[in-house]
Formats: structure tokens, C-alpha cells, sequence
């Protein structure tokens, strides 16, 4: 009863293939499960902040600003909760390092260009809601396919360098994660300067190379930096 | 959901082997395991046993790939073909070990955890998932953390009995069920084993309620495996008297006694070592019964500070005791 080579490259591929579809679908489900309280509850915030200002005499509102430009640190938490919960299991289950790992990068890019997407869609909402209420929207306009641009790789960079900081600290412990979180967070800073959208607003904006490429960089670093942390992940053992 | 490969039910039970196998957490401190060899059969019910700390749970974890050995072969397969264990596809989708915790999501409904397994595990029977869960009482719409301490134990039996991987590994896992749950899981065990045969090593303190099920044992001590034999083949290390007391206490002699039990003028004494034709019928011819110990002398004795572990390097060497005739 031994099994055939053919037979068992077809089971391998077919387990494969479900692996990592159970992890990409656990990490967007996980992280949408959650996130759509995220947009509900930032909107609503929004809303409020907005109403004390208009009756506090109006001031400028940017639509970059609140709900669309703060997806990716949602993210970004999500991402660093969801690798600890579904490691064990999956490895349990009979998945692999290497199924994580495609998991974990698919259902990042796929959160990454959903939540783009839908902070694109906000800031396309938002000046035409402040307009019905009169109120001034501040900031220069810039164009909806470089911000939607811009969105995803941030987005996406956030959770991939979540994903590896969760690993991190599962693999290295309390000391040697938090020195290599140091190296885990360059690719987001490098992300940040190149889109000069998020935690380095007030530097020149750079060229559209100066983007591109910096995004690019910044998203082969951090894909990079979880394959790495994945590909020799041990499981503690719980007991002696 | 794609449907699942037909050689998901047709894998031969896996054996697996241990080669000069250390493993260290810390770079200075004591290895977990130390330059161990084993081998497992296929087809059996293993019992791996070991004093706390011994290394059994470190051993089974390199079996299912959760880690790789410091240094050493980790190997596991179809007998003739086997692989290396670690992040090796074909061998985690056809092992699966079970562990006390469950290895399962705490803040889900049981089911959901159940439905994970279902979709990686080849010849998961989501039937005998459930019949497992209804035997053992456990509600599967009940949340994982919300269930005692018991019926965690019962959520693992199940996804182990229910993977049907062709090497099945129980880390303790019935531990925190209660006697007639621990028995009932010993039952469907043996009779999905029988209808499904497949290489099963359960990991066990309860040595002696649990025995009845090993084929081989293996027993690790100090990291190192202090022997590796079928388990009539250790059963037959021993030798069990019951009779008058003064008679026993005759026949006894000089060997060495693993457990004495008395009960008035009887006694029952197992003793290290066998006797031969001569001595059994003489023994017998006195009134005495002569049967073989329980694993759980045995494995006292073998583990007891007074005899050295076995010497590394040795393949799956035999603790020889001076009493052992």
C-alpha cells in the first residue's frame, strides 16, 4: 500500500494549496472581522470631530487625515495579533512554514489593497460630505490613483512588517525581538518618506521615483523580513 | 472546497526514526534530548514513556516537524521510504500530534477549530469527530476556553482519533479527562485503530490504566533512550509470584523485587528477571502463580536513579540492571 510518486505530488500540491488558502483566508477574515468596526468607529469619530468644529466656528478639514489616512496602523496591530493565533494551529493541522509564509503575504496583500481601497473611497467621500456642510477642505488636492497608490503599498508594507514582528518576538523572546524590531520597522519608515503621507509629513515631497522606487524597496524588505522570520519558526513545546 | 486526493486514504502507516538526535533550548544549558536513536514501528500502538523532564515531549514535537534537532536525523514515512520530518509537506499532512493544550483557537466555537483540521487533514472523518465529541459531552458550539479542563482534553482526543494521519501522536492529552471519559477514549481509540490501522505512540503518565493498548514501548530517560523493545518482549523482563507469603519469599530469593503487595497471608511480589522451565514448574508445583509484571514496575525500576542510562551512541540500548537474570 505504498503510495505512488504521482499520487503523492498530486496530494502534496492539493494540501498545499488548501494550507495556504486556509491561512490567507483566516488573516483577511481575521482582520476584517474586526476591521469593519475600525471604519464604523473612526467614521463616526470623524463625524463628531467635525461637528464640534463646524459649530466651534469652522476650520479647514483634510481629507487625508482621520479614518483614510489611519487604516495601515490598524492594520499594522492586526497584523502583529493574527500570526500568534493561527501558528500552532496551523503547523498542528499539518500546514507548513512555508504555507504560512504565502498565507501570510497573499491575505496581507489582499487586506492591504481592500483597506487602500476603501480609505481611497473616504477621502473621494469625504470633501463632497464636508461641502453639503460648508465646510473649507484644507490641503493640496493630489491625484486619486497616487494616493490609492500610495495606500496600498503602506498598507501593505504595515502588514507584512506586523506579521514579522509577531514572529519575531515569538522566535527571539523580549530582548533580541525588540532590537530586531528596530530592523523590522526601516521598511515602514522607508514607506512613510517615500509617500511623505504619514509620520514624516513635513519633509519636501520627493520626485515620483523617489516613490515608486521607495515603495517597491520598502515592500521587498518587509516581504522579505516575514519569509524570514516564518521559514525557521520552532513551536515551543509546552511541556517538558 | 475542493475535493480531497483518493490517495488521502490509501497512505501506509508511517514508521518513524530517531539518529544521534540532540536537542538544546540553551546554548549552555542541558540537552532535551541527548544523541538519541529510536525507532518506532509502523503499524503499532507506541507508548512512549519517560519521568517528567525526560524528553517525550521534545521527541514528539521533532516527529511532527514542530521543530528540528539541534543535530541528528529526524526521519518519518512509509517503512522503506522514510524522510525527513521537518517542514517536509507530505510528512506534516500525514503525521499529526496532539498535545494537552489542543492546539486549537481559544476564543472560537470548537467547530471552527474542527473545520480547519477538516481542511488539511486528508482523511479527516468529521463523523468520528463528532462521534468522539458526543461520547466525550463536549458541546462543539461552545467556545474552546470556555470548556473545563476535561473537555479540552476531549476537543484534542477528537481531532486526534479524527485526523486518521498514518502516524498519530497523543502528548498526554487524556490527562485532564476523567476516569470513565479517559476510558472511553481508550475504547474508540483501539476500535478506529482496528478498522483504520495506522502507527499511533500515545505519551503517558497513567502508565498502568494505558498499558493494555502498547504493542512496543519505548522508554526515554535523561534524554537518551533507555530501551526500545515490543511490549510482551518487556513484559517478560519480569516476573510476577502470588501465593502464600513465606513461599513467594522462597522462590523470590535473591532477585530483585520491583513492587510487593500483601493481603493477609498473600502476597504478590514482582521480581526482575525470568524464571526458567525448572524454576516455573517448581514454583508452580509449590502453589504460586507466575505471570509477567506491569510495564509500571518495570518502568519505575528502569527509571529510578540507581541504573545508569544507557550510553550514548549505542543505538537503542537495553538498561542492564546486576539483579537482571
Amino acid at each position: 500500500m505504498t503510495t505512488t510518486l504521482e499520487a503523492r505530488r498530486e496530494a502534496v500540491a492539493d494540501h498545499e494549496r488548501r494550507a495556504t488558502r486556509a491561512v490567507t483566508q483566516y488573516a483577511v477574515g481575521g482582520t476584517w472581522y474586526i476591521g469593519i468596526w475600525y471604519f464604523v468607529v473612526s467614521v463616526v469619530a470623524a463625524v463628531v470631530v467635525i461637528t464640534i468644529e463646524v459649530r466651534n466656528g469652522g476650520v479647514g478639514i483634510n481629507p487625508a487625515a482621520g479614518p483614510a489616512g489611519s487604516a495601515r496602523f490598524f492594520l499594522f496591530v492586526m497584523a502583529i495579533l493574527l500570526p500568534l493565533m493561527i501558528t500552532p494551529v496551523h503547523l498542528a493541522a499539518g500546514g507548513t512554514r512555508r504555507t504560512l509564509t504565502r498565507g501570510f503575504l497573499r491575505g496581507g496583500a489582499a487586506v492591504g489593497l481592500m483597506f487602500a481601497a476603501v480609505s481611497t473611497l473616504l477621502v473621494v467621500v469625504q470633501p463632497v460630505v464636508l461641502g453639503w456642510l460648508d465646510v473649507p477642505v484644507v490641503g493640496d488636492p493630489f491625484p486619486i490613483l497616487t494616493y490609492l497608490g500610495t495606500q496600498v503599498a503602506l498598507c501593505i508594507v504595515y502588514v507584512f512588517t506586523g506579521n514579522a514582528i509577531a514572529i519575531s518576538y515569538y522566535r527571539f523572546g523580549g530582548w533580541v525581538g525588540t532590537a530586531v524590531l528596530l530592523l523590522l520597522l526601516l521598511p515602514p519608515a522607508l514607506a512613510e518618506y517615500a509617500t511623505t503621507v504619514g509620520l514624516v509629513t513635513g519633509l519636501p515631497l520627493p520626485s515620483p521615483a523617489v516613490v515608486v522606487v521607495g515603495c517597491a524597496v520598502a515592500l521587498a524588505a518587509s516581504a522579505t523580513a516575514l519569509w524570514f522570520m516564518f521559514r525557521d519558526l520552532q513551536v515551543r513545546p509546552r511541556v517538558g | 472546497m475542493t475535493a480531497k486526493p483518493e490517495s488521502a486514504e490509501t497512505v501506509a502507516p508511517f514508521a518513524a526514526e530517531l539518529r544521534d538526535v540532540v536537542v538544546r533550548y540553551d546554548r549552555d544549558g542541558e540537552p532535551a534530548l541527548d544523541r538519541t536513536d529510536l525507532t518506532i514501528p509502523a503499524g503499532t500502538i507506541t507508548g512512549l514513556l519517560g519521568r517528567n523532564g525526560a524528553g517525550k515531549s521534545t521527541l514528539l514535537s521533532l516527529l511532527a516537524g514542530f521543530r528540528r534537532p539541534t543535530s541528528g536525523e529526524v526521519l518519518v514515512g512509509e517503512p522503506g521510504s522514510l524522510e525527513a520530518a521537518y517542514e517536509n509537506p507530505w510528512a506534516s499532512m500525514n503525521v499529526q500530534l496532539v498535545r494537552e493544550s489542543g492546539d486549537v483557537w481559544g476564543d472560537e466555537r470548537v467547530s471552527e477549530s474542527l473545520s480547519h483540521y477538516e481542511l488539511l487533514r486528508p482523511a479527516w472523518d468529521a463523523d468520528l469527530a463528532g462521534l468522539v465529541l458526543d461520547t466525550l459531552e463536549v458541546d462543539r458550539c461552545t467556545k474552546y476556553e470556555a470548556l473545563s479542563r476535561g473537555k479540552k482534553s476531549a476537543v484534542a482526543a477528537a481531532v486526534g482519533l479524527a485526523s486518521r494521519a498514518p502516524l498519530t501522536i497523543f502528548d498526554e492529552v487524556y490527562l485532564g479527562m476523567d476516569a470513565p471519559s479517559r476510558y472511553a477514549f481508550y475504547d474508540l481509540l483501539l476500535a478506529d485503530y482496528a478498522e483504520h490501522p495506522r502507527t499511533i505512540v500515545l505519551s503517558s503518565h497513567l502508565i498502568e490504566e494505558i498499558e493494555r493498548l502498547f504493542e512496543h514501548v519505548a522508554i526515554l530517560d535523561h534524554g537518551r533512550t533507555l530501551l526500545s523493545e515490543p511490549a510482551e518482549d518487556l513484559r517478560g523482563r519480569g516476573t510476577s509470584l502470588t501465593g502464600p507469603a513465606d513461599v513467594v519469599a522462597r522462590h523470590v530469593g535473591d532477585r530483585r523485587v520491583l513492587s510487593e503487595q500483601r493481603l493477609g497471608r498473600t502476597a504478590q511480589v514482582a521480581v526482575l528477571g525470568s524464571f526458567d522451565a525448572a524454576q516455573r514448574a517448581a514454583a508452580v508445583s509449590d502453589g504460586l502463580e507466575l505471570d509477567g509484571v506491569t510495564l509500571q514496575d518495570l518502568f519505575v525500576h528502569l527509571t529510578a536513579t540507581d541504573v545508569a542510562p544507557a550510553q550514548p551512541g549505542s543505538g537503542a540500548p537495553v538498561a542492564q540492571p546486576q539483579e537482571e537474570r
